[in-house]
């Protein structure tokens, strides 16, 4: 994926066929950052053989 | 009008209904001059069916005349959530683009709330697709300062019921919205575990974090109600075939030696002071009650509300994405980006954070194993202006969106007031399917104190 910056949200959300406003593309933008940040912080190595969806076991 | 009859506890309405000590049409009715009286300053529904409430209602005093009575809902009205699909009515997920839709079919909480003898009162009002703001309808506010916001995305729900619009209600919850208006409003609001209640004919946000529950004034009557909500349902294929208990009979257990436990990290940091003061205020009340406190550890509380917020994103752009490219200029601009973003997340991130799940998932059962439920503040503020709420809103789901992640129980119900007259919302979560503990708990909590009984003073402002 290509680095993270507006121009690449605009060109991505027109090929997607979005139409954003540039309030939305700031917004967007400012959420994206936070979430992907999250996400590479977070990586978790004890994960690896967890694959999700993670089910309940009924009770009994 | 008769506010008695319209802040009456279901199950108490129920049962003068079954002995015919008071008549479906005179509940209805009082309701409905009720919402007619409020419903402009509170904006608590989208749509209200009077003609066809009273008629049905008519119907049911016939029905229960005749000896048909089908059990204690019968005769009592319902308010759903208006991104819950009801054949016939307009559902309109407050949105633009779905003014004019009247499903064919009903959700099956519609039908099964139906089947028990409920009387659709109306449609509850929501944030736009349930994550967005309430622009077309007006925004729901609580009862208790109509300056302030109910809470969302179920806020009509928590409105109706703190005002005495309503008797009972649906709601959905993705990220806190059942709890939330629930605490914002001071009334009792469930989560179910994921897979309790069927979510078919509810508009889709979060296929992995939706949950359908009921919203009421009692704990009591959260109990009945969950009791006809749940079970399998064939049309949702995450719905569980786990048994269905009897939550009445839970009730009555009391908290003596139950382990609370109460986080370390994360739920009890940033609070309003009048939160806190309530909530520790609750926790030395059921410690009073016999329950025992015990501190608990949850690292990873504090990093997952982004990673829910991220999974909800991408689920919810799945979706909408076609609407959303046909009718972008139709959403409101919050919903908007908070739907659109999801597009630009990696399927590999959407794995990732799939992952931060199951470790949250296996941390909190984890917990769940050491006490039998787990007590937070369901929100950190008090009460957001309706002015904020429609600019620059905090973050409410903090509290709520980790337990949508692991799809735990979790219930919200008052517990006090601020020293501005805003209630306070206690959040107990408890294992999966177990339902019954948090009944209890929120029970006892209930019998020994008084929030539940106050009333707003909406007669002053009206």
């Amino acid at each position: 994926m290509s680095a993270l910056t507006k121009e690449w949200l605009r060109a991505e959300a027109a090929s997607c066929g979005l139409a954003l406003t540039e309030t939305d593309v700031d917004a967007i933008y400012v959420r994206l950052v936070e979430m992907k940040t999250a996400l590479a912080a977070q990586r978790p190595e004890d994960a690896a053989t967890l694959e999700p969806p993670y089910r309940f076991a009924p009770p009994g | 009008m008769d506010a008695d009859l319209c802040f009456a506890p279901a199950a108490a309405l129920g049962e003068r209904v079954r002995r015919r000590d008071v008549s479906p049409v005179e509940i209805v009715t009082a309701l409905l001059d009720r919402i007619d009286r409020y419903n402009g300053m509170l904006c608590s529904y989208i749509t209200v069916c009077a003609d066809a409430a009273v008629a049905a209602a008519r119907a049911a005093e016939r029905e229960i005349s005749a000896g048909r009575w089908r059990g204690p809902l019968h005769g009592l009205p319902i308010s759903h959530k208006d991104i819950v699909f009801t054949r016939g009515v307009r559902t309109t997920c407050h949105s633009r683009t779905m003014l004019d839709l009247v499903p064919d079919a009903d959700a099956t909480v519609v039908r099964r709330l139906a089947d028990a003898g409920m009387i659709l009162l109306g449609k509850t009002n929501t944030t736009e697709f349930a994550v967005g703001t309430m622009d077309v309808f007006g925004t729901s506010r609580t009862p208790w300062d109509p300056a302030y916001y109910s809470g969302g995305s179920s806020g009509g729900a928590g409105s109706s019921l703190a005002a005495g619009l309503a008797v009972a209600a649906t709601g959905s919850d993705t990220g806190g919205s059942i709890r939330i208006p629930g605490a914002l409003c001071g009334i009792v609001g469930l989560k179910p575990t994921y897979g309790r209640v069927s979510r078919h004919g509810v508009f889709p946000l979060s296929y992995s974090m939706d949950h359908v529950g009921p919203m009421c004034r009692t704990v009591a009557d959260c109990a009945l109600l969950l009791g006809a909500l749940a079970g399998r349902d064939p049309l949702d294929p995450t719905s569980s075939s786990c048994p269905v208990p009897d939550y009445a009979a839970a009730l009555a257990g009391g908290v003596r030696g139950l382990r609370l436990g109460v986080p370390r990290q994360h739920f009890y940091e940033h609070l309003d002071p009048g939160v806190d003061h309530a909530v520790r205020a609750a926790l030395r009340h059921l410690e009073s009650l016999g329950a025992v406190p015990e501190p608990l550890d949850l690292p990873r509380a504090s990093d997952v509300g982004v990673i829910g917020w991220a999974l909800l994103a991408a689920e919810a752009f799945a979706a909408h994405a076609a609407l959303l490219r046909k009718r972008s200029a139709d959403y409101g601009a919050r919903a908007r980006q908070r739907i659109a973003g999801g597009a630009f997340l990696t399927a590999a991130e959407y794995q990732q954070a799939a992952q931060i799940r199951g470790l949250w998932m296996r941390e909190v059962d984890a917990a769940l194993q050491r006490v039998d439920a787990i007590v937070t503040p369901t929100t950190a503020f008090g009460g957001i202006s309706v002015e904020a709420q429609n600019s620059t809103p905090p973050d409410t789901t903090r509290n709520t969106i980790p337990f949508n992640l692991t799809g735990h129980p979790a219930l919200t119900l008052p517990c006090g007031f601020t020293d501005a007259g805003l209630p306070v919302g206690l959040q107990l979560v408890g294992r999966a399917f177990d339902e019954e503990m948090l009944f209890r708990i929120g029970a006892a909590y209930e019998r020994s104190t008084e929030w539940h009984t106050r009333r707003p003073a909406l007669e002053v402002r009206a």
